[in-house]
């Protein structure tokens, strides 16, 4: 095993050029493992380590190489850029990720690739790490697999029949800002994969969802395909798109596609191109605010167009964007927690998905009041403001939107803490 | 007021509870103690005492007799959970929501008792989740994994079937060095899965195990963005006390890098 130093180093230019593409997901797949086999991946996933910075570190996330023959500018990986190149060979990423699951120090491989010749080369090579770990090793762990733009649909294919996840990054929300830091890219060369791989995806579901529906006794299971869904990636900061129209492209793309997530990555300058700004720091905050409101947008049943002010479009850094939004629409607030339905429930800063149920639930045994709310898992400090309940009754002045902006925005921190990312 | 004194297991705690029905004590005219326990409360002192031996037929019975009441799993779990989390007064809280279930089916969220077990519970879940990610193998000599930790609370019995059916064809062993206590998982044993009092048993690590560390933690190190770091964030994820078994948190040194290859992969 005498080729371990140099993988030593390798290690460290490709999983250095790998950690910009922020998604760490390794939830929400199906994949059993076998009495001999090695792994599974059912469950919710598993944060097995941090970095430094916070983020989750959930899979083996590398470039298999970071040769590129493609020029983007928000890319560290790009063919001008003055970096060390490297390569794995596929050996080498299959031995690394059967030796770190074994030791339970990942959920398994997210693997990716600078474009080195076309690519359908490049894809061949990922898919076929994937199929190696699954036919040779019989690895059940999870397998995230990038899509390069324009790959053909046979290789598609073939990828979803061995990966968790796939995901084509569409990086840059507009065609006309992509245009401009990567001239030899399009948005078709993403979307049609993309589109694809939702058909394929929903496809393959139905057919295992039909089969166990079907008759006694249970027929094999139709075969999956990428039963953890797809996801891409949209880099925030290189490029002048406002926050509503990223979430505009975002939220099609969830209804089109059915895309699992939306990933917003914070462009971090580091041997700035000239087409791209030189930043001082990543815009941490404002990527923090997309999250948020993504997360509103998917699992709240907010729309899009209600996230932002008539005249903005972006969104507000000082607050979070459900505080943003119960201060434009007073109106509807304060709600009485005693009364409110569910969805009332959760359009009030402070309340989420788990304290709304304890509510509803509390409330079935008797009055709930001021001082239940905060073993609720209520966060009063934005709550209070929106609420009435037996014992807390915030007076008009209290309420004023102006008065609550300026304290709520004293109260957020210098620094937004970042979300976890899984 | 009677105190039951029980063998400080949960059986025994529930084998208590039961008796304490049976006497037809509600919450506030019964207290628990576990025998090895000594500080006495006020109320302790002029209770009447009875000892009640473990039985685990009553103690089934009484997990199923909450099962009925509650119409779910939940809340035994619970009680489990607050077994298995160690903290001072575990027993209290269990005998006052089993005695409450006495008189009402549902436990009220609004009460301080239900909110303390609630607490436990997500501890207990949190940690079993945190041990589920922070248990580092390393593969011994003989090809076994073995692994060092030391949780706050007493997880072992809740994380073998995760790696039971993560790793069903390996020996492994993940051993609890401050309760003493070793989790061992033989693919062909009987029973595969299950607690002893051995320590870890010494082997030696395999050749290959310090290179793929030293591969872990040039990993480790890689992954990091230094314009964003935030170590705040940082601990609040990975709390100190468990650093000492995380493989990535040890210090290295670093071996001199040799120069990768600069092909590109053949195509």
């Amino acid at each position: 095993m005498h080729m371990r130093p140099q993988t030593l180093h390798k290690l460290e230019i490709l999983a250095d050029a790998a950690k910009y593409d922020v998604s760490c997901a390794s939830s929400g797949s199906d994949r059993p493992n076998t009495p001999t086999g090695l792994g599974n991946s059912t469950g919710m996933g598993i944060c097995h380590s941090y970095t430094e910075d916070g983020r989750c570190v959930s899979l083996l996330k590398i470039l298999l190489t970071n040769h590129c023959i493609y020029d983007c500018a928000f890319c560290v990986s790009r063919r001008s850029s003055d970096v060390q190149r490297a390569a794995f060979t596929v050996d080498e990423v299959v031995e690394l990720t059967i030796e770190f699951y074994r030791r339970n120090y990942i959920e398994g491989l997210f693997l990716s690739s600078g474009i080195f010749k076309d690519a359908d080369t490049t894809s061949s090579r990922l898919v076929a790490v994937a199929q190696r770990l699954r036919e040779d090793h019989d690895f059940n762990g999870y397998i995230h697999l990038k899509v390069i733009p324009g790959t053909s649909h046979d290789l598609l294919e073939t990828a979803g029949r061995y990966a968790d996840r796939l995901s084509v990054n569409l990086e840059i929300a507009t065609e006309r800002e992509l245009k401009r830091v990567a001239p030899e890219k399009d948005h078709q060369a993403a979307l049609v994969p993309m589109g694809f791989l939702g058909a394929r995806i929903a496809e393959a579901r139905q057919e295992r969802t039909d089969a166990v529906r079907r008759a006694t006794p249970r027929p094999a299971a139709p075969p999956r395909f990428a039963p953890g869904g797809q996801s891409t990636q949209l880099v925030v900061g290189a490029t002048q798109e406002s926050d509503a129209t990223i979430l505009d492209v975002a939220s099609r793309l969830y209804r089109a596609n059915g895309l699992r997530r939306v990933y917003y990555s914070g462009y971090v300058p580091i041997d700035t191109d000239d087409r791209v700004p030189s930043l001082d720091a990543a815009p941490l905050r404002r990527e923090h605010r997309l999250y948020q409101a993504d997360w509103l947008l998917r699992r709240y049943g907010f729309d899009p167009h209600e996230l932002f002010a008539d005249d903005h479009d972006d969104l507000d850094l000082f607050v979070d964007p459900k505080t943003a939004y119960a201060l434009r629409h007073p109106h509807r607030y304060p709600v009485d927690v005693n009364r409110a339905s569910r969805r009332q429930l959760l359009r009030v800063p402070g309340i989420g998905h788990r304290s709304a149920d304890r509510i509803l639930l509390a409330r079935r045994q008797g009055t709930v009041r001021w001082e239940h709310l905060q073993r609720m898992g209520v966060v009063l400090k934005r709550a209070r403001y929106f609420i009435t309940v037996a014992g807390h009754r915030p007076r008009l002045l209290e309420r004023a939107p102006d008065a609550v902006y300026a304290r709520l925005r004293q109260a957020d921190p210098a620094a937004a803490p970042q979300l976890s990312l899984f | 007021m009677t105190l039951y004194v029980y063998d400080g297991s949960y059986d025994g705690l529930l084998s208590a509870l039961y008796r304490a029905l049976q006497d037809g004590r509600a919450a506030h005219e019964a207290a628990v103690r576990a025998r090895h326990v000594r500080t006495a409360t006020q109320a302790d002192l002029f209770a009447d005492e009875v000892a009640v031996a473990t039985n685990p037929a009553r103690a089934r019975r009484l997990r199923d007799a909450l099962r009925r009441r509650t119409g779910s799993d939940a809340l035994e779990a619970r009680l489990y959970y607050a077994f298995l989390s160690e903290a001072e007064g575990w027993d209290r809280l269990v005998a006052d929501a089993v005695l409450g279930l006495a008189t009402t089916a549902h436990l009220d969220p609004r009460l301080d008792h239900v909110h303390a077990l609630e607490a436990l519970e997500r501890r207990v879940r949190r940690e079993t989740h945190r041990m589920h990610a922070f248990v580092r193998f390393e593969e011994h000599s003989d090809h076994s994994l073995r692994a060092t930790i030391a949780p706050d609370h007493h997880v072992l019995p809740l994380i073998g079937d995760h790696f039971a059916a993560r790793y069903p064809a390996e020996h492994w062993r993940i051993h609890d060095a401050r309760r003493r206590l070793t989790l061992v998982h033989e693919p062909d044993g009987d029973p595969r899965l299950q607690i002893t009092a051995d320590g870890d048993g010494r082997t030696a690590p395999s050749p290959a195990e310090n290179e793929f560390q030293a591969l872990w933690q040039q990993y480790y190190r890689a992954t990091n963005i230094p314009a964003r770091r935030n170590l705040r964030l940082h601990v609040q994820h990975v709390p100190r006390r468990y650093w000492p078994y995380l493989t990535e948190k040890q210090p290295t040194d670093e071996p001199p890098p040799e120069p990768a290859s600069g092909e590109p992969p053949e195509a």
